[in-house]
């Protein structure tokens, strides 16, 4: 019962630290001990791959693209405020 | 060692009409960025309206990706501009432009959700950590489950747009100021220090709500994530 108190501790606290650092560089004996947990740890390790899709899903989601037309239209706004400064 | 977490990184699409292209590279070839500032301070209406070319994209699109409507996207790009030029002479160089740029930017989409209440939906995610969320469906109730494909059917296009529309749902509900960190770091690939720069919060404030915002848009595309 202890055991698995610990395993679920350590479980969420690797979850919160993957979470905060999931693109970072870093080099700590902490993340050593995190690398070792995620590679021994099926549900650790999909809920990184999951993190992981949510991210990549989002920046590959495709945005509108600023047109010449909205240009103009930007620099005919503020041309008219510089005039009126 | 480099950590085991680093993500792969996608560049964002490239926002630029080809047209634009060449003068761009222009505008970073003549002149640098403290020059141009310099001199649109000085009231030089050219070195503003190249700022204005060289980071409009920029401002558009981090302004779409955080309201996640062309409408609210345009008003923020005119509003930040707006801003930047009465604004022009309080930068003093201390931080990177595009810095105290983002600092507007997001000013301006926090100002526009408390005047159009586009987060009435928000819900606290302390409030729905640990709870079951909705899973999502097609509209012929088969849940979500292509990724997007280089090759699309017209079966696909349709799964990709409900894709998205999923992804603007699931984003949308997020509260702004986590919503801007998610933006700023995850899709714009700014650093954390940069981002507590552009918000004035602490590092950790940022990582802690980087933190809520991915784990609460993970939960909300967990079915698609199964499958």
């Amino acid at each position: 019962m202890k055991k698995k108190t610990v395993n679920k501790l350590r479980c969420n606290e690797v979850a919160k630290y993957v979470c905060e650092n999931l693109d970072e560089q870093l080099n700590s004996r902490k993340c050593l001990a995190i690398k070792k947990h995620l590679q021994t740890c099926p549900k650790c390790s999909a809920q990184l791959n999951s993190l992981k899709k949510t991210v990549f899903l989002y920046r590959n989601c495709p945005a509108p693209v600023l047109t010449a037309e909205d240009h103009e239209k930007l620099m005919a706004g503020l041309s008219l405020l510089i005039k009126k400064k | 060692m480099l950590l085991v977490f680093d993500i792969s990184y996608f560049p964002s699409s490239n926002l630029f009409v080809s047209s634009e292209y060449m003068e761009i590279e222009q505008i970073h070839n003549i002149e640098n960025e403290s020059e141009l500032v310099h001199k649109a301070q000085k009231g030089d209406q050219r070195a503003f309206s190249l700022l204005v070319k060289k980071y409009e994209s920029t401002v558009y699109s981090f302004a779409y990706k955080v309201c996640r409507n062309e409408e609210k996207a345009e008003e923020t790009l005119q509003d930040t501009f707006v801003n930047v030029y009465r604004k022009l002479d309080q930068f003093n160089g201390k931080s990177k432009f595009s810095t105290w740029l983002y600092q507007i930017v997001t000013n301006n989409c926090l100002m526009k959700r408390r005047q159009s209440k586009l987060d009435k939906s928000s819900v606290s995610i302390e409030s729905r950590d640990g709870g079951q969320e909705e899973p999502e469906h097609r509209s012929d109730g088969q849940p979500l489950q292509a990724l997007v494909s280089m090759t699309q059917t017209p079966q696909d296009e349709v799964v990709n747009k409900e894709l998205r529309e999923l992804l603007d749902k699931a984003i949308l509900k997020l509260p702004m100021e986590q919503r801007i960190v998610f933006v700023l770091r995850d899709v714009e690939g700014r650093s954390s220090e940069e981002a507590a720069k552009i918000l004035k919060v602490s590092v950790p404030a940022v990582k802690s709500r980087l933190r809520r915002a991915r784990v609460f848009l993970r939960k909300q595309l967990q079915e698609y994530m199964e499958v």
